[in-house]
C-alpha cells in the first residue's frame, strides 16, 4: 500500500516535470519575464500612458471602460478621459470603452490585417510573450525590420523612437510597465483578486484549525 | 449538532412532532445521518465522497448565478463571459468558482473512483453503488463537455467540433448523427443553444437524481472500509456494529475538517492560480470562436485527456472511438471482472498490487500524452499505455481467482 | 482508562466552529447577493444625459430617456407658473413633503428655474406614462393644465403635483439635474455629482 503511493507520487512528479518542460518550447527565441505586478499602481499608470500614446492609435481594448480603468489606476473620471485622450478623437466620455478611431478598412489596406483588440492579449499570449515580442525588433543595416519572436509580423516597430531615446534598462522598464497595463486590462479584477486572496486563506486557515480541534475532540470517544 | 439534541429522545419539540406525523423527518435523519453506522477506520481516501457533494453544490449555485448574466447566443456568448468577468459585481469570483470547480470535480471524482478500486468497494454487495457511480461519471463528462462550449472561445469551439465529429465514425448513420447533434452543418448558434439547455437544466437534474440514488444504494448496503471486511458481522448486545460509529457527529465533524482543507486549496487556485497553468482555463479560449481558423494545437481539458490519448493511439477512426468507449465501459463491469474474494488491496496478492500500479501509471501517462501534440514517438508511447490500460482489466479477470491473499482480520485495523 | 468527556470544551468548540462557519457562510453569500446590483454596464448605460433646450419653444415639452425611463423637460409660460399658487387647496402634497425630488426642487414650481420643469414621466400610482395636457379645459371643465394619467385617471398640475381624490399617492418624481449653460441641462447629475 505504502509502496503503491510512493510509486504513484514518483510517477506524478516525473509527469509534472515533463509538463513544465513542455510548456517552454515552441517559440523561436526563449521568452523573458518582466518583473511586474498589477498591484503597482504607478507602473500601471505609466503603462496606460504608454498604451495611449503608442498603441491606441491602432489597437482597441473594447472590453475596458475608461471609468473602470481610471478607478483602478487611481485617477478621477476626468483624468481618465484625459489620459486616454484619443477616444472618439477627444470627444470621449468616462463611460466609453477604450476603442481606437482607426478605421478597420484603412487598417486592412495599410497593414494587410486589422490590428487585434488587446483586451485579452495578456491571457491569450501571456505577459512574457508580449514583453519579449516588443523587445525583439531588430533593424538590419539595410534598414529592413525583423522581429525575432514573430518573423513577418505586420506590426511596425512602433516603440523604435522610444527605444532609441532611452538607455536599454529604462526602455525595458517602460515596456514592462506597458505589459503590466495590458495584463491589468486582460483581467481588471486581478488586483482585487490578489489582495482578497490572503484574507480568504487566512479565514480558511482559522476554520481548518477549529474543525481539526473539533474533530479531535469528538473522536476521543472512538476507541 | 444542536439538531441531535432536539431529534433524540423525548425532548422532541412540538413542531418536530407535528412534522413527524406528516413526514418522516426524524426517521430519515436517524437512518442516514445520526444512526448511520460507518466503519470507524476510514482514511484519507474517504473524504472524497463528501467533497464531491460539496463541489456539486458549488457548481449548482455558481452555475445558476452565471446563467443570470450569460447569453447563449453565438454573437453574444463570448462578450457575456467578459461582461461577467468585468462588469458584474463579483462576477469574476463566481465564474472562477465555476471554472475551477469543474476541474476540482474531476480531481475529487478520480480520487473517489481510485479509492473504490483500491479497496474493492465495487464488490458484492455494492455493485449497484458502483454502477450508479459510473453513470454519474458518464453524465459528469457530458456535463463538462457541454459546459465547455459555452464560453464560445476557440478551444470551446474546436474541442466540440472534434468530439462531435467522433460520432461521424459510426458506420452508415455517423455523419447524419453528427449533423443531428449539431443541428447544423458546423457547430453553430443552434448547437450552442441546445448545449446550454442540456448543461444548465437537463443534465444537472439527472446528476442530482443519480447522486441521490448513489447514496440510497450505499446506505442500503453500508459503507466499505480500507480493510474491506464487513463490520455488520461483529455486533454488540444492542445489535450495533462494534467497529461502526454514527456518521453524525463523528464523520460530520471529520468531513467538515476535510472540507475546510479542500476549500483552502480551492481558494489558493481561485485567487492565485485561476488558469491552473493553462489546464483549468486554456489560453486559446480567450479568443472568440472563429470557424475559419483552427488553433495550432487542440487538446481537450485535462480531465478528458486519458481517453483522448486512447482515441488517438488507435490508427483507425472507428476503432479509436470504440476503444475510447470501451475504456469507460470496462470500468462499468469491474465488479464482475474482479473475481477475488478479498476486497482490500491490503490483503490481496502481489498480482493486484502490480496490476493496479500499472493501471494508475497508464492513466496518468495517457493523461499527459493527451495534452501533447502527437509525434511518432509519443503515439507509440500512447499505444503502449493504451495496451496496459486495457491489460489491467484482462489481467484482473485472469489473476483475481488465484491471487494469494493474506488472512483477513476479525476486526478493522487502524 | 477512558478519560471523561470534557463537555465544556466540546460545547465551546462546537459553538466556536458554528460561529466561524456562520461568518464564513455570510462571506460566501456576499458575492451572490452583490452580483444582483446594477452592473458597471448598466451604470454606464444609466449615465447622465445632456439635453439641448435652445429649440424648445414656450409651452412645449420634450422627452429624453434616462436610465430607461422617460424624462420630460417642459418650458412653462410665465402664466402657468403664476397659476401654480391658485391650485394649492386642491392638491394632496402641495409642498412636496412626501414626494421624491432633489432639495433644490422642493418648492412651489418644483424645479431649479421656474421656466423649465424637469420630471420623470412615470405615474407614481402604477407606473403608466401620464399625458401632457397644457390647455385649460382639456380633460374636464375645471382643468387648469397639467398632466393626466390615462390608466387610472390620476391628475397632476403644471409642476407635477398630484391632485386630491385621485389614485396616485405622491407628486411626480424630479430627477437630479443641473444646468451646464442657459440652454444645456444635464439630467442625472447634481451640482454635487452623479446621482
Amino acid at each position: 500500500m505504502k509502496q503503491l503511493i510512493t510509486n504513484l507520487l514518483a510517477a506524478a512528479l516525473l509527469l509534472s516535470a515533463t509538463l513544465v518542460q513542455a510548456g517552454g518550447g515552441a517559440h523561436p527565441i526563449p521568452l523573458e519575464s518582466p518583473k511586474i505586478s498589477v498591484l503597482d499602481q504607478s507602473s500601471l499608470q505609466r503603462g496606460a500612458d504608454l498604451y495611449a500614446q503608442y498603441c491606441m492609435g491602432c489597437h482597441s481594448m473594447k472590453y475596458l471602460r475608461v471609468n473602470r480603468a481610471a478607478r483602478d489606476l487611481g485617477w478621477s473620471d476626468a483624468e481618465g478621459v484625459a489620459h486616454f485622450q484619443h477616444i472618439r478623437n477627444g470627444q470621449g466620455k468616462p463611460t466609453d470603452m477604450i476603442e481606437t478611431t482607426l478605421n478597420p478598412l484603412t487598417a486592412k489596406q495599410a497593414f494587410g490585417k486589422v490590428p487585434p483588440d488587446l483586451s485579452l492579449e495578456a491571457r491569450l499570449r501571456g505577459t512574457d510573450w508580449i514583453y519579449t515580442f516588443l523587445r525583439s525588433y531588430e533593424r538590419a543595416e539595410d534598414g529592413s525590420l525583423t522581429n525575432k519572436l514573430f518573423p513577418g509580423v505586420a506590426m511596425p516597430h512602433i516603440l523604435e523612437g522610444l527605444q532609441n531615446s532611452l538607455p536599454p534598462v529604462e526602455f525595458d522598464a517602460a515596456v514592462a510597465d506597458l505589459v503590466n497595463f495590458i495584463d491589468y486590462a486582460a483581467e481588471p479584477a486581478k488586483p482585487q483578486r490578489l489582495m482578497m486572496g490572503w484574507w480568504v486563506l487566512g479565514f480558511l486557515a482559522l476554520l481548518i484549525v477549529l474543525t481539526y480541534l473539533l474533530k479531535k475532540e469528538f473522536w476521543r470517544d472512538v476507541k | 449538532m444542536s439538531e441531535q439534541k432536539n431529534l433524540d429522545g423525548a425532548s422532541n419539540g412540538r413542531l418536530l412532532a407535528w412534522i413527524d406525523e406528516r413526514f418522516p423527518l426524524t426517521q430519515v435523519w436517524n437512518e442516514h445521518v445520526a444512526q448511520y453506522y460507518a466503519p470507524k477506520n476510514f482514511n484519507f481516501f474517504y473524504f472524497f465522497g463528501a467533497l464531491a457533494l460539496l463541489v456539486l453544490v458549488n457548481q449548482l449555485v455558481t452555475g445558476i448565478w452565471l446563467t443570470m448574466s450569460y447569453k447563449p447566443d453565438a454573437q453574444e456568448a463570448f462578450n457575456s463571459v467578459e461582461y461577467i468577468m468585468r462588469d458584474v459585481d463579483w462576477g469574476w469570483l463566481i465564474r472562477y468558482m465555476h471554472s475551477t470547480g469543474a476541474s476540482a470535480f474531476f480531481v475529487v471524482i478520480y480520487f473517489h473512483m481510485f479509492r473504490g478500486i483500491m479497496y474493492g468497494s465495487y464488490q458484492k454487495p455494492r455493485e449497484l453503488v458502483w454502477i450508479i457511480g459510473m453513470l454519474i461519471f458518464l453524465v459528469l463528462m457530458a456535463e463538462a463537455f457541454m459546459g465547455y462550449l459555452l464560453p464560445w472561445g476557440q478551444m470551446s469551439y474546436w474541442g466540440a467540433q472534434v468530439i462531435i465529429s467522433l460520432f461521424g465514425a459510426i458506420p452508415f448513420i455517423g455523419e447524419a448523427m453528427a449533423t443531428w447533434i449539431r443541428g447544423d452543418f458546423v457547430i453553430s448558434d443552434v448547437t450552442l443553444n441546445r448545449f446550454f439547455a442540456l448543461h444548465v437544466i437537463a443534465l444537472p437534474l439527472v446528476l442530482v437524481l443519480l447522486v441521490y440514488l448513489h447514496i440510497v444504494a450505499l446506505h442500503k448496503v453500508g459503507s466499505n472500509n480500507p480493510d474491506g471486511i464487513d463490520i455488520k458481522k461483529n455486533k454488540n448486545e444492542q445489535g450495533l456494529p462494534k467497529d461502526g460509529i454514527p456518521f453524525h457527529p463523528y464523520y460530520s465533524v471529520k468531513d467538515m475538517f476535510g472540507a475546510s482543507v479542500f476549500m483552502f486549496l480551492f481558494a489558493v487556485v481561485i485567487f492565485f492560480w485561476p488558469e491552473g497553468g493553462g489546464f483549468f482555463l486554456e489560453a486559446p479560449n480567450f479568443e472568440p470562436a472563429d470557424p475559419m481558423k483552427t488553433p495550432e494545437h487542440i487538446a481537450p481539458v485535462w480531465y478528458f485527456t486519458p481517453f483522448y490519448a486512447i482515441l488517438r493511439a488507435v490508427p483507425d477512426k472507428l476503432l479509436g472511438v470504440i476503444a475510447m468507449g470501451m475504456a469507460i465501459m470496462f470500468l462499468f463491469v469491474l465488479p464482475w471482472l474482479d473475481r477475488c474474494k478479498v476486497r482490500s488491496i491490503r490483503y490481496r496478492g502481489w498480482q493486484f498490487k502490480a496490476n493496479l500500479s500499472l493501471f494508475v501509471v497508464s492513466f496518468l501517462v495517457l493523461g499527459y500524452l493527451g495534452t501533447q501534440a502527437p509525434t511518432p514517438f509519443l503515439t507509440l508511447l500512447a499505444q503502449i499505455f493504451t495496451f496496459t490500460y486495457f491489460a489491467f482489466f484482462v489481467i484482473l479477470w485472469l489473476t483475481s481467482p488465484m491471487e494469494k491473499t493474506k488472512p483477513l482480520p476479525e476486526r478493522v485495523t487502524g | 482508562m477512558t478519560e471523561p468527556v470534557n463537555q465544556k470544551r466540546r460545547n465551546f468548540l462546537v459553538a466556536a466552529t458554528g460561529v466561524v462557519g456562520a461568518v464564513g457562510a455570510t462571506f460566501v453569500a456576499v458575492p451572490f447577493v452583490a452580483s444582483w446590483k446594477p452592473s458597471e454596464k448598466a451604470q454606464a448605460a444609466g449615465a447622465p444625459v445632456d439635453v439641448d433646450l435652445s429649440a424648445l419653444a414656450e409651452g412645449q415639452m420634450l422627452t429624453v430617456e434616462w436610465r430607461g425611463k422617460p424624462v420630460w423637460v417642459v418650458r412653462r409660460p410665465q402664466a402657468s407658473v403664476d397659476a401654480l399658487t391658485g391650485v394649492r387647496d386642491k392638491l394632496r402634497d402641495p409642498d412636496s413633503a412626501e414626494s421624491l425630488q432633489p432639495d433644490f426642487a422642493k418648492n412651489e414650481y418644483r424645479s431649479l428655474k421656474p421656466e423649465y420643469l424637469v420630471m420623470v414621466g412615470v405615474c407614481t400610482h402604477l407606473g403608466c406614462a401620464p399625458l401632457y395636457k397644457p390647455n385649460a379645459g382639456a380633460i374636464s371643465a375645471d382643468w387648469q393644465g397639467g398632466f393626466f394619467c390615462p390608466c387610472h385617471g390620476s391628475r397632476f398640475d403644471m409642476a407635477g403635483r398630484v391632485y386630491k381624490a385621485v389614485p396616485a399617492p405622491t407628486n411626480l418624481e424630479v430627477p437630479p439635474y443641473r444646468f451646464l449653460s442657459d440652454t444645456m441641462v444635464r439630467i442625472g447629475e447634481n451640482e454635487q455629482g452623479v446621482a
